[in-house]
């Protein structure tokens, strides 16, 4: 229940800074906009697909798999790490997705020690000044080595490079933060059990309504790896979203 | 008596079994780990690279190997070059060298698609695991292999060799380049240099997404090179290389060759310079003016030249960070970004002072207003930014 609460926390508690891109429209305008109409990425960023594809396993892992595709895991693991904001949306859906297929994920472990430190120190002060933020981005990048898709330490060095004065990181971090978020969002309507939206972890499920402004509320198992995550408030006509978690199952124990 | 007798014989075989539990299992068709010496000793270095291969056949026992293969890429002059494979003959008691494939004459040893045929052929020759890769030339740390106008600087970046195949006498490969040889996702153990002064974080920066460890020296390396007899042991002794026996052995030898400067050598854990990148941009984000107008010549330094690329890091950083909110994350980094150094107690001759507290392990360039101006022997900015360490850290 813990990290559930301190993601909303989070995406809530942090100063309009951290969830800006940096320089013009608040995130959760646009993730939330892109989220929607799927039609308002950023012109640096990846274009979001047109209609909403469930991620094909199979077709993600032959192309992640041949060393002589640019689409290699590690080739592209390697991009994402660096930074590299040339990345298109095709690329993201063969990141985010193909992380299961690596021997690093593992989404029924407690997250390390390295990640409630940080989140903790965050929590326990969400002014930190320029030594603390410098603080939090070491710690930060070290989570980011072993979660590289953890969207709360994602937004937090986001926040604290934003901070800190660091444009290019903040940019650099807003990026990977609202990229994973359309490729989830990509993945589905959300709207209904067949066409639901596929997450890795599942706090990737609340984050990426928390990111789009939303508040969630319980989560019900629909089916097998299907479960419905209900809204305190209601997002217009819509009381809740549907997300995939099979892919977290593939890695059970 | 039977009782002992059984225990005995109980912990001899578990004694046994943990022994051979430290090697892998290698996939079926392939061996647990090959080692690739890449001599590119077509240029001044020949006949020590002669004796560097001796040493390594000869140094070959029964037990060095454990199950895992020995190439050597060799090129001592403008004849075709050799991949060569060092396997133990049992009647010699020692290695014997078995020619794999020869090369077509004329190529360079410091063209980026003979580099890359060399490391493929080791993974279609040898294919294992987990390699291990050395490469051996002359160096000159992160500097462009190519002459900056109207400076003397030497162009040695990686190689500086005769001339050969339409390349130009002292023809060197950019280490960025040299970086990009090695195929993404090749599990590399480690990339090792047996080359002067790569030990710069702008280098083992370059393979951060090649290899698990970096290893170089931050100071020049005598032309006899690793003591190859001593060392190939500890690549194969366990998937876990142990790095401090490895880089002990190194430079203990060193006083067997009467030299005149710093013997050091560095093992950098790749995994972690995103962590050292991070604390690197903070510092000089919070101390850019500082940095650029400290007085460099005060900092700890190794190469025993006029040119001076990089200053020691830990110290350069510290002089800034002292007594700052970053003055300790920056050590701390630094201690865990690598994993060991090791450094001679004194330094001989003419080399500048050198303060063992100093030595962090990892050198750094600053890229202060002087280093664009072209100077007769220098002019390293334009270069220096194009290396992802400067993009990451400086930009």
């Amino acid at each position: 229940m813990r990290p559930m609460l301190l993601s909303i926390m989070l995406l809530f508690a942090l100063p309009a800074s951290s969830v800006e891109a940096p320089g013009t429209v608040p995130a959760t305008a646009q993730v939330a906009a892109s989220a929607t109409t799927r039609a308002t990425a950023s012109a640096t960023a990846a274009t979001p697909q047109a209609t909403p594809t469930a991620p094909d396993n199979d077709l993600i892992l032959s192309e992640i798999s041949s060393q002589y595709s640019p689409l290699y895991y590690p080739a592209l693991m390697a991009r994402y790490r660096d930074g590299d904001t040339t990345l298109t949306a095709h690329e993201f859906v063969c990141l985010y997705y193909g992380y299961p297929f690596q021997e690093s994920y593992r989404p029924l472990s407690p997250a390390p020690a390295a990640t409630n430190d940080l989140l903790d120190r965050f929590a326990a002060n969400i002014e930190p000044d320029s030594a603390q933020c410098a603080e939090l981005v070491s710690l930060g990048e070290r989570v980011f080595d072993a979660e590289p898709f953890n969207l709360q330490v994602i937004n937090l060095l986001t926040f604290a490079y934003g901070r800190l004065g660091d444009k290019k990181m903040e940019r650099t971090n807003y990026f990977r933060l609202r990229n994973v978020i359309n490729t989830i969002t990509s993945s589905g309507t959300g709207l209904a059990e067949r066409s639901p939206w596929h997450v890795i972890y599942f706090a990737n499920a609340i984050e990426t309504l928390t990111s789009m402004g939303l508040h969630p509320g319980r989560r019900l198992v629909a089916s097998r790896t299907v479960e419905y995550v209900s809204l305190l408030v209601r997002n217009g006509p819509v009381r809740g979203y549907y997300f995939d978690f099979g892919r977290i199952y593939m890695k059970k124990p | 008596m039977k009782k002992l007798l059984f225990a005995a014989i109980t912990f001899a075989l578990l004694s046994c079994c943990k022994e051979k539990s430290e090697l892998p299992t290698p996939t079926p068709g392939k061996v647990w780990r090959t080692y690739l010496l890449y001599l590119a000793g077509n240029n001044t270095l020949a006949s020590s690279m002669h004796i560097d291969a001796l040493e390594l056949t000869n140094g070959l026992t029964d037990t060095t190997l454990n199950g895992g293969r020995v190439l050597i890429y060799y090129s001592l002059s403008a004849n075709a070059a050799q991949l060569i494979e060092v396997q133990y003959d049992p009647s010699k008691g020692h290695g014997v060298q078995k020619v794999l494939k020869t090369y077509p004459a004329g190529q360079s040893d410091v063209d980026p698609n003979v580099i890359r045929q060399a490391i493929v052929d080791m993974t279609e020759y040898a294919p294992a695991d987990s390699y291990v890769i050395d490469f051996s030339s002359h160096a000159l740390g992160w500097t462009p292999a190519v002459n900056i106008t109207g400076t003397l600087a030497p162009k040695r970046a990686f190689g500086s060799q005769y001339p050969v195949g339409g390349y130009p006498s002292g023809a060197a490969i950019d280490v960025d380049m040299l970086a990009r040889t090695i195929p993404d996702g090749l599990p590399v153990e480690a990339v090792l240099f047996d080359a002067c002064a790569v030990g710069c974080v702008e280098v083992a920066y370059e393979f951060r997404n090649k290899c698990r460890y970096f290893g170089a020296s931050v100071a020049e390396i005598p032309s006899n090179g690793f003591p190859y007899d001593k060392i190939i042991g500890y690549i194969f002794d366990g998937n876990a290389i142990d790095w401090a026996a490895f880089v002990d052995t190194y430079v203990e030898d060193y006083p067997n060759y009467n030299l005149w400067h710093v013997p050091t050598y560095t093992i950098v854990d790749c995994s972690k310079l995103g962590w050292l990148r991070s604390v690197a941009r903070a510092a000089v984000s919070a101390y850019r003016p500082q940095l650029m107008t400290i007085n460099l010549d005060q900092a700890q330094y190794y190469f025993n030249r006029s040119l001076i690329f990089g200053y020691d890091m830990g110290d350069v950083l510290s002089k800034v960070t002292t007594g700052g909110p970053l003055d300790e994350l920056v050590k701390t980094t630094l201690d865990e970004v690598v994993v060991y150094k090791r450094a001679t107690e004194t330094s001989n001759g003419s080399a500048p002072a050198f303060v063992q507290a100093k030595f962090s392990g990892l050198t750094m360039h600053v890229p202060q207003d002087r280093f664009d101006q072209a100077t007769n022997t220098v002019r390293w900015n334009p270069y220096y930014r194009t290396l992802a360490w400067y993009h990451d850290v400086w930009e």
